[in-house]
């Protein structure tokens, strides 16, 4: 099935108090990312390293995986690959029974939520928690995340109240988010004590030492790996970077970028297991490098899921992440969900007016608005949009050529829908007249009075 | 210099004033120019849409008809933008690429040479200004607001010598109007919510008037003002610089 | 072909005609006003301060600041506090429920008030995390200007996990509204020391 972008952003923005509600809520981080950003001397400039140190790394990437392999090795940590997420379960699932795992608590990571993992182990018994709070409710609501880095942003505390009261007995009606959050805490603090192996994402893996490192606010990650004795750790095969001094560039752009903090609470470096324990580092494909072979597209691979570009997104905020329908929504979304599946998402890139802020916001420069434009272009050479638009585009484009015919269109077109009615599909102008009124057609001057406008 | 004038189609149809307006400001600044006969589309529209190889024709009338200037002047920031980036799918003659680098928006090409020169007119009106995204993230003239570095809307150093205008900054002064071309239609609304959210703030400031160097933008805002019966007028820069009243 | 080799296999094939070359960059550290910033720093994430001359000081600060700590762990010799008896602990979840624990700072970054801890040097990881609340001591003159100095101070340290932390857990997943506490420590205290008393500290020195 297609994901219909145009009718789910319907259904949401018809909402006009929740949908505002969520606008500005975005923007407010939005903001607090501008005031972030402005206190460092030369934003620019590390965007320019950041882009750099990442286009080298992806461009090196069969090398620098290798090295980190090596090293991760020598640190004691087992390396396993996985070419899809499929793969990625089954490696999580055979760790976890060759230790007779029970109950795993999980950290943010938006690579298991790519490859579906929580259903995979719940088949097999496994008590899989989401320990990010955030994660959790849309866990206990059976909901994917909205928002790579505020995945419950789409739920009101109202609904959280309701949610909690019914599955932990708090109390009805409170809705103070600093109560829910503690009632949370004492939850997950029992989830945490009974489980016995822990699964976070990866932010950055580097590859001169072998270490991975996990950046979070709550806490959740280090609580759950360092109170059990199983630390697994998936990442998807690109967030390799060279040296761990290249950290400095990008532990000073991720938060800023995400929230506007500084730096997240946590900024976690995981080398070597503990003492009795086991560590084990996951690197997932799953179509990453079949993108890294596309000429213009690969350097989408360069993102760090800071979740900038759907901050600043004037549709995202107004559609919610909901409606890409793929875990990744947003501008970035947009532009990784075509190399999946060009038919399936080719609504996406046609959500924007390319306005270019996506761009501009983006910590690692990837110019976010360009590949939307081209993605269009693939989708239209590639015929996968309705058979009836391709040809009314086929009349547009004749008509255009044609000055002629093209003031013909015009000034009947629009009167006489009869005349052409592809190209009236095509433009849809109808849906322009729902909520705006038509231009007004007006007679211009011809070329001789023109000659003579503003001559005295 | 051979110096064209180039009017977008849209302009033509439904906004022959502004480039009325255009006209009258450049004679009286002395700006020697033609209007090229048989001007149709940038081929903007159907590119946008996924259909740029549907839009190869178009690019090539718009070659033909203006690739023997030296210089062409177009009423908008989106199309000259669109010719500029998008026109390299076309076989690169001379005449493409001299048209791809000297296309120029006729408002930005005031600024950067006439702009201690500019006719002396009255505005006295309660103004916000829109810089089409094409023209400040796509073209740079200005600095958005996402970059590491002070804003800064290149209208404003156009209106700042007309004394009698106020000039009201907006919550989001660099947010996407929410036009885009086809996504006007395609979405329609999700486009006009972005469109009132930015009219909303502006009613609520005062704002009478918005002026911006792109029509498109503001024939999108000003469907919705004229639909909603908002008490807001939409004016493009060569006008207010023209000294046409309200 | 293993998923190892089919992947590499198809990077390879993927990167023939890219080779973007890696930028030399030097960075020129900031070293003013840094015990100013990093106080700004800690501010802004909630932390609370308070320095310090000596070690006796501690004591009544700690006790002052956060009185009847039942279940404490203090794992620094010089500070005259009991808590937990460790070597009878031999696993993490036995520490719970835990008041305070008191840990060491390596040394502190100016620009966004972050501690970096030798996490893997404590008697168990758990420390910093467990707690409701956390104390950390750290040298008022080992503070670095940002990131880039921080990342070259700890460089070719042999940590088998380190930390930057930066003030108490928070989250604000509910309706964007912050609150600080999450799964974490819900409160953070930095003892800063006037004087410079970490003399064998796992890290370089930077001149
Ligand atoms: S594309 Fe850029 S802005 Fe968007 S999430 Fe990735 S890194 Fe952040």
């Amino acid at each position: 099935m297609e994901v219909d972008f145009k009718n789910k952003s319907r259904d949401f923005v018809s909402d006009v108090q929740r949908s505002k509600w969520h606008d500005t809520a975005l923007w407010f981080v939005r903001s607090k990312r501008d005031v972030a950003v402005m206190n460092v001397d030369n934003w620019e400039e590390l965007r320019n390293q950041a882009s750099n140190i990442k286009e080298h790394c992806i461009s090196n990437l069969d090398k620098y995986l290798i090295e980190f392999e090596a090293n991760a090795k020598k640190n004691g940590v087992y390396i396993h690959w996985a070419i899809d997420g499929d793969e990625h379960n089954e490696i999580v699932g055979k760790i976890l029974k060759s230790h007779n795992i029970k109950k795993l608590v999980k950290s943010k990571s938006m690579l298991t939520e790519e490859c579906e993992l929580n259903p995979y182990l719940e088949k097999q018994g496994i008590e899989v928690i989401d320990t990010d709070l955030g994660e959790r409710i849309i866990q206990m609501r059976n909901e994917t995340p909205s928002h790579i880095v505020l995945p419950a942003i789409h739920i009101k505390k109202e609904e959280v109240s309701e949610l909690f009261a019914e599955k932990w007995n708090t109390e009805k009606g409170n809705n103070d988010p600093e109560y829910l959050t503690y009632q949370a805490r004492m939850s997950l603090r029992k989830d945490f004590l009974s489980a016995d192996a822990a699964l976070t994402g990866v932010n950055f893996a580097i590859a001169e030492t072998g270490e991975v490192v996990v950046c979070t606010n709550e806490g959740n990650a280090d609580l759950g790996v360092n109170i059990t004795n199983l630390q697994i750790h998936s990442m998807g095969l690109e967030k390799v970077i060279p040296k761990r001094k290249h950290l400095g560039v990008f532990t000073r752009m991720l938060a800023r970028s995400a929230t506007g903090q500084a730096i997240t609470v946590y900024t976690s470096h995981f080398k070597k297991p503990k003492l009795q324990g086991e560590m084990h580092v996951i690197i997932v494909d799953n179509g990453r490098s079949e993108r890294l072979k596309k000429d213009y597209f690969w350097t989408s691979l360069k993102c760090i899921r800071c979740g900038a570009c759907m901050n600043t997104c004037p549709i995202y905020r107004r559609s919610g992440g909901h409606s890409y329908g793929y875990t990744i929504p947003g501008p970035i979304g947009a532009i990784l969900t075509p190399n999946i599946d060009l038919k399936k998402y080719s609504d996406l890139p046609f959500a924007s007016t390319l306005c270019g802020s996506c761009s501009d916001v983006c910590p690692v420069k990837i110019d976010i608005h360009n590949q939307l434009y081209k993605w269009r272009q693939e989708i239209g050479k590639n015929n996968v949009l309705p058979k009836t638009k391709s040809v009314a585009m086929g009349i547009a484009g004749k008509i255009l050529e044609k000055p002629k015919l093209f003031k013909f269109v015009f000034k009947i077109g629009r009167i006489t829908l009869k005349i052409l009615p592809d190209f009236i599909i095509y433009n849809k102008w109808n849906n322009w007249g729902k909520a705006r009124t038509m231009p007004e057609i007006k007679k211009r001057k011809n070329d001789k009075q023109r000659k003579n406008i503003g001559k005295y | 210099m051979k110096i064209a004038l180039s009017i977008p189609c849209f302009i033509e149809e439904f906004y022959p004033e502004v480039a009325d307006s255009a006209i009258k400001l450049m004679r009286k600044l002395g700006i020697e120019f033609e209007i090229p006969k048989g001007q149709t589309c940038c081929g903007q529209p159907l590119a946008n849409s996924g259909y740029e190889h549907k839009a190869i024709g178009a690019y090539h009338h718009y070659v033909k008809t203006f690739g023997d200037y030296e210089q062409t002047l177009m009423i908008s920031g989106s199309c000259s933008y669109h010719i500029k980036e998008h026109y390299d799918v076309i076989e690169q003659t001379g005449k493409v690429i001299r048209l791809r680098k000297n296309i120029r928006d006729l408002t930005e090409y005031i600024m950067s040479v006439y702009i201690g020169k500019l006719p002396k007119v009255h505005f006295p009106h309660k103004v916000a200004l829109h810089t089409g995204c094409h023209s400040l993230r796509g073209m740079r003239f200005g600095v958005s607001s996402e970059l590491g570095i002070p804003t800064k809307s290149f209208l404003t150093s156009l209106v700042e010598h007309i004394e009698d205008i106020e000039i009201i900054t907006l919550d989001r002064p660099d947010e996407c109007c929410g036009f885009g071309g086809t996504f006007s239609v395609y979405y329609d609304e999700i486009s006009v919510r972005m469109g009132s959210d930015k009219l909303d703030d502006a009613v609520s400031k005062g704002v009478e008037v918005l002026v911006s160097n792109d029509m498109s933008c503001l024939m999108h805002l000003d469907g919705i003002i004229k639909k909603r019966n908002l008490p807001l007028k939409v004016r493009h820069i060569m006008q207010v610089l023209n000294g046409d009243k309200l | 072909m293993t998923s190892k080799e089919k992947i590499l296999e198809n990077i390879k094939l993927s990167t023939v005609n890219k080779n973007v070359i890696l930028d030399d960059v030097e960075y020129l550290y900031d070293k003013k006003d840094l015990s100013v910033k990093f106080k700004n720093a800690l501010k802004s994430v909630s932390a609370e301060f308070l320095i310090f001359s000596n070690y006796d000081e501690t004591v009544e600060i700690i006790n002052s600041y956060f009185p009847n700590q039942k279940r404490c762990i203090n794992t620094i010799k010089e500070i005259n506090i009991s808590g937990l008896d460790l070597s009878k602990i031999n696993n993490p979840t036995d520490f719970h429920p835990l008041d305070l624990s008191i840990i060491k700072g390596d040394f502190a970054v100016a620009e966004n008030g972050a501690i970096w801890i030798n996490t893997g040097d404590l008697p168990d990881r758990t420390i910093p995390f467990l707690c409701e609340n956390l104390i950390i001591i750290i040298d008022g003159h080992n503070i670095v200007g940002d990131m880039h100095e921080a990342y070259h101070k700890t460089d070719g340290i042999d940590y088998s996990y380190g930390t930057f932390i930066t003030g108490p857990s928070k989250t604000a997943d509910i309706e964007q509204t912050l609150v600080v506490g999450a799964q974490g420590p819900r409160k953070m205290l930095v003892l800063i020391s006037e004087n410079s008393f970490y003399k064998n500290t796992n890290t370089k020195q930077i001149p």
